[in-house]
């Protein structure tokens, strides 16, 4: 609970300093009018001053968010719960929450006296601008009498919070991102993954590969057993997210890191409903890998809702992180800024042949010379090894970058 | 209607009405007031058509200005008009109303002939007046700022009538505002948010019948002591530091009194100072008045005196007129403290000898004793004839030759014959006149008041004609003893006895063997002459306030007041009104330390009751410390052991924690709370280990086996008390020690007990 701030409003000071000369100067003059209107003053000053709570509310607040999740733009509403646990009924107040002004106005409303151990409730709504994790309160609170005399101000501390998810741009791609130049077929490595989660053991029958007994298996039990594989194959799709802070240009809800988290969110969804078994490798340094991976579209879009750019480092682990999953092919989409040359070879030997791989490279509209060669020497080094890519500056609209990345695919061919 | 505003509009308009009320007694007749109050009706109509019609403060004023002028254009100039339009009639009778109000209110003593010219201004200033106050605390919602155009308007009545306002026109406007400061915080706090939060499971509830609720109380408090307590709270008698300053710049006596030679029967009376001007010991039992000066000429309502030429007799007194036949006695009179000024010296009856340096006194030409210089002590020897009553019927003055002392006033001249038929008819001796003229003054059909009444005669339009101001106090029969003495003089000139004002200082109050004299013992009083006696004092005012009259002055004592101790207040002697360029008798010297003394040991006499019972509520708050260091005493006295002693010393420091806002959660275990009152109290490092011990020793005398060992922590915590308390302001601190959690639940628990014990 903070220190509540001075008592008296300006209001009330002007009252006290004119009581004061009115209640002197009157009884100076011996002008008991004039006394008589300073104790007016005076008394209501006085009278407002001592009933004015000396202690803050002591309230409890609790914030529950509808939906707790939500995309840009969309509405949630928040009930916030007053709890009294102070030793006293608390006086009227009135209240404001203090919200990231990219959640729009802050909310205020009159909180009634609550009752000893008693509940109140307010509901306010909430229209987020912007994506990430946007904390709910403190609630700040004064209490103030009618007539304007006192107001303490006090915080009452307890926050929550709502998950507001990146924006998904709805994307349409040109051709399969699977298919290459001949058919599905063609491409077993991209068709085919079995990642190591993905193995279940059943018995040999006749005309199983005998590439995919499982020896281990047939030794324990006695007889061939194979590796299933008349599972229906998934594609798997791998974005990776370049979150260092250097590269990026651009402060706030139009910074090019913020594009790139759309366009990975929307990257992401696109690929998922295309049924893409869709990994996101983002920089963690909360983690020891220092990379972190999501599977599931609702970790991604957390994951994408929380991400903040990091230090230059970053990238590296996830460059490496991403062999792991790109080693058997499928489809790469890589959001980066410009890398230097050892980064780039690493980052263009992901692309496995036969396989789509999209690099969008941020290269600032104005700035440094330097990193405006670095993006174009990225992207002449991806295109160079069969990489679809364009160079963006944070400003285009997702939808088209995408669609002329894609429109025109063709595996191995630059645009 | 939150726009329009309505409430706050109608409460505007009434604080203005209120604030015009006061001037009630300063314009008369009062048909000023309806024409006022139906104008500021208007502005406050005006006021919410215009908000409907514009959301621009300027617009809104403007239209209400507009609007106010028109209505006083339509109310009071509609003769000038041409069809609703202003003539250049107009513009004449505008400009020539300005001198002619500014001409009425410095000629006129109050109350003011409220003629055309009178109430146009008064309206103007009034419409201008509420136009600003609606738009400060309506339109632009700064009733605070709007008390400041009322408070103008009320001290402007407030230092036009002489004895202050009745606290009965303070409650109209002083109710209007602070309801209007109510109502706008009212609707701003409900305004604040739109949404109100609701109790749970329950429905919303409008807050503001609550807080106007409380708002009403609070208001009520402040008026009942706005109300009350002027009249508790000493003051400055008026003017005391006004003319203190004002008389350095005449360059004149600094130290001193004066009582003003000259007397304006009209006036209201201003001056009830209680400063002293005198302090003096006697040997006469039952000292007469002390007379400064005498006032015999009598023209247009004020007394004057002869002139202020002084001779030098060298020390000669003049002679007294007594013969020896009339029995007189000669006391002294020890004067040690005066502080009337130059020339003017207080003496009692005829001075016979006075102890200081014959150059230093003079005489003037009614035989009056003055001086020059300093005489801050004298003694002076003096006599008191007593006539008999056949002596006094004896000594026939008619006849005399002072035609300065026979002259009449003309204008009053009727009236007072006419009365004094049959008062005192003329077949009678002059002592048996002036007996009946005394008594029928001191008879109940006259009221004692230090305001005037207002005039009662009006001529045909019902404009008051205002009487001369002797004819006036005949009349209404309400006066103080300029008034009272007024009418004896002439009425005694009428049968030809001459007489004058004398005017100085009632005997005071007795302290002791010592007489003070304050200014608000200034009195005037009649003297008739009579041959071979001299100057007989009388005393028409009646009772209280003048003690009785002399023995001499009565006929058969058909009518004297109840015998009254001259302790009681008494009458002034001056007046003064406003543009009264002479003051009262007032002293520009700092009151001596013995005085202030005295004015304190008077004030606490005069206001035992508030004084006793602040004494109360004071005793009551400082002993609550003291309540709560008894209960906690008693407490550890009670404990049965040393487990039963922590807890109690535990509960202590919790709730002297309290007191300066350190609170640990509710149903935190000791742990947690020795970690909350860490943080919150700020403790350093030898009070947190103080701490830590408290806890773990109020941990093992809960949690150990019986008998465990339990060292003594009230060290401990007197140390994490103070360290936490030396965290925290002066004034928390000082509420903490003078209202401390212990001592206000000491406070609860023998209400309880007295409760249960009076079931």
């Amino acid at each position: 609970m903070a220190r509540r701030s001075g008592l008296l409003t300006q209001r009330g000071s002007a009252f006290l300093a004119s009581g004061v000369v009115l209640l002197v100067a009157g009884m100076a003059l011996g002008q008991r009018d004039l006394t008589r209107i300073g104790i007016l003053v005076l008394a209501l000053l006085l009278v407002c001053r001592t009933l004015a709570r000396t202690g803050a509310p002591v309230l409890e607040v609790a914030r529950v968010a509808t939906p707790a999740r939500m995309g840009v733009d969309e509405t949630a509403r928040i009930s916030l719960s007053l709890h009294n646990v102070g030793q006293r009924r608390t006086a009227l107040a009135v209240g404001e929450e203090i919200l990231d002004p990219s959640l729009g106005d802050r909310p205020r409303f009159t909180i009634p006296p609550i009752g000893l151990g008693q509940f109140s409730e307010v509901e306010y709504s909430v229209r987020p601008h912007v994506r990430g994790a946007h904390p709910l309160g403190p609630l700040r609170v004064w209490t103030r009498d009618p007539f304007g005399i006192t107001s303490a101000a006090s915080i009452v501390e307890g926050t929550g919070s709502i998950l507001v998810t990146p924006r998904i741009h709805p994307l349409t791609t040109g051709r399969a991102l699977g298919r290459g130049v001949g058919t599905e077929g063609s491409i077993p490595h991209q068709v085919a993954l079995h990642g190591e989660d993905d193995q279940s053991i059943r018995g040999y029958r006749e005309g199983d590969d005998l590439r995919r007994i499982h020896w281990p298996a047939t030794a324990r039990m006695g007889e061939l057993m194979v590796r299933q594989e008349d599972r229906p194959a998934r594609r798997r799709a791998v974005i990776l997210l370049d979150a260092r802070e250097s590269g990026h240009s651009g402060h706030g809800a139009t910074s090019s890191f913020e594009w790139f988290v759309t366009m990975a969110a929307s990257v992401m969804a696109h690929t998922a409903d295309l049924g893409y078994a869709v990994h996101l490798l983002t920089p963690d340094l909360t983690n020891d890998a220092g990379v972190r991976n999501d599977e599931s579209v609702d970790a991604m879009l957390e994951t994408l809702a929380r991400i903040r750019t990091g230090p230059d480092d970053g990238f590296r682990a996830v460059l490496h992180a991403a062999h792991g999953f790109t080693g058997s092919g499928g489809l790469l989409v890589a959001l980066t800024t410009g890398l230097d040359d050892g980064a780039t070879r690493a980052l263009s030997s992901l692309r496995q042949h036969g396989s789509t791989a999209i690099g969008m490279v941020h290269a600032p509209r104005r700035g440094e010379e330097s990193s405006a060669r670095l993006a174009g020497r990225t992207i002449a080094t991806l295109g160079s090894a069969g990489w679809l890519t364009a160079e963006v500056s944070g400003f285009e609209p997702p939808a088209r970058v995408w669609s002329e990345l894609t429109g025109a695919s063709l595996v191995g061919v630059q645009r | 209607m939150t726009r329009l505003r309505v409430v706050p509009a109608a409460l505007a308009a009434g604080a203005t009405i209120g604030v015009a009320l006061p001037f009630l007694p300063l314009f008369q007749p009062n048909s000023w007031l309806r024409v006022t109050v139906l104008l500021v009706l208007i502005v406050g109509v005006a006021g919410v058509g215009m908000r409907r019609v514009s959301r621009s403060a300027a617009i809104v004023v403007a239209g209400q200005l507009v609007i106010g002028l028109v209505a006083i254009l339509l109310l009071l100039l509609r003769s000038t008009l041409w069809y609703a339009l202003p003539t250049v009639d107009t513009v004449t009778t505008v400009t020539a109303a300005v001198p002619a109000f500014v001409r009425s209110v410095t000629e006129q003593a109050a109350p003011v002939a409220a003629t055309a010219p009178v109430i146009l201004v008064l309206a103007v200033v009034f419409v201008l007046l509420a136009v600003s106050v609606d738009a400060l605390a309506v339109t632009k919602r700064m009733p605070g700022a709007a008390g400041i155009p009322l408070l103008t308007a009320y001290v402007a009545a407030a230092s036009n009538s002489t004895e202050g306002l009745a606290f009965t026109y303070f409650l109209i406007p002083a109710a209007a505002w602070v309801a209007l400061l109510a109502h706008e915080g009212t609707s701003r706090l409900v305004r604040w948010g739109a949404v109100i939060a609701r109790p749970r499971g329950g429905q919303v509830r409008n807050p503001a019948p609550g807080i106007l609720t409380w708002a009403r109380g609070v208001a009520l408090i402040a008026i009942a002591a706005a109300v009350v307590l002027p009249g508790v709270l000493p003051h400055l008698p008026p003017r005391f530091i006004a003319d203190g300053l004002a008389r350095g710049d005449r360059g004149g006596n600094g130290v001193g009194s004066s009582l003003q030679d000259t007397l304006a029967v009209a006036q209201h009376l201003g001056d009830r100072s209680t400063q002293p001007v005198l302090r003096y010991e006697t040997d006469d039992p039952n000292p007469p008045p002390m007379r400064v000066d005498v006032l015999n000429q009598y023209s247009d309502g004020v007394w004057r005196p002869t002139s202020g030429q002084l001779f030098d007799t060298g020390g000669e007194l003049p002679a007294t007129d007594a013969s020896e036949a009339i029995a007189r006695r000669t006391p002294t009179t020890r004067v040690t403290d005066n502080r009337m000024a130059a020339p003017q010296l207080p003496l009692p009856g005829t001075p016979l000898t006075i102890d200081v340096a014959a150059d230093r006194l003079r005489v003037d030409a009614n035989g009056m004793v003055k001086r020059v210089g300093e005489m801050d002590s004298y003694a002076v020897n003096y006599e008191l004839v007593e006539p008999s009553q056949a002596q006094l019927r004896a000594a026939d003055p008619r006849g005399s030759d002072r035609a300065d002392d026979l002259a009449i006033d003309a204008m009053s001249a009727d009236y007072v014959s006419a009365i004094l038929d049959q008062v005192a008819p003329a077949d009678l001796d002059a002592a048996e006149q002036a007996w009946r003229i005394q008594a029928w003054l001191r008879s109940a059909r006259f009221t004692y008041s230090l305001d005037l009444a207002t005039p009662v005669a009006f001529d045909d339009t019902g404009r008051a004609v205002p009487l001369d101001p002797l004819s006036q106090f005949l009349a209404t029969r309400r006066g103080y003893c300029v008034q009272f003495a007024t009418a004896m003089v002439m009425m005694a000139r009428h049968r030809g006895i001459p007489a004058r004002v004398a005017i100085g200082f009632l005997p005071g109050t007795l302290n002791g063997r010592e007489w003070t004299v304050r200014s608000a013992d200034a009195h005037a009083w009649p003297e008739l002459y009579f041959p071979s006696i001299g100057w007989v004092r009388f005393e028409p005012t009646p009772g209280t306030h003048t003690g009785q009259a002399p023995g001499w002055t009565i006929d058969a004592a058909p009518t004297t007041g109840p015998s009254a101790t001259t302790s009681a207040p008494s009458t002034s002697a001056t007046a003064e009104a406003s543009d009264s360029a002479a003051p009262a008798p007032t002293t520009s010297e700092e009151p001596g330390l013995a005085g202030v003394i005295a004015d304190v040991g008077g004030w606490l006499r005069a206001t035992w009751i508030p004084s006793t019972t602040i004494l109360l509520v004071a005793i009551s708050v400082l002993i609550t410390p003291l309540l709560g260091s008894i209960r906690r005493r008693r407490a550890l006295r009670r404990a049965r052991d040393d487990a039963e002693r922590t807890e109690v010393l535990w509960q202590s420091l919790l709730d002297r924690l309290d007191d300066i806002e350190v609170r640990a959660g509710p149903g935190e275990t000791p742990r947690q709370a020795r970690d909350t009152l860490t943080r919150s109290a700020y403790l350093d490092g030898a009070s947190t280990a103080a701490l830590d011990t408290v806890v773990a020793t109020l941990e093992r005398a809960r949690y150990a086996a019986p008998g465990a060992d339990l060292p003594d922590v009230t060290a401990d915590s007197e140390l994490v008390a103070k360290t936490a308390r030396s965290r925290r302001r002066l004034t928390m601190r000082i509420r903490a020690w003078l209202w401390p959690l212990e001592g206000r639940r000491a406070w609860g628990e023998m209400w309880k007990s007295v409760d249960r014990r009076g079931r």
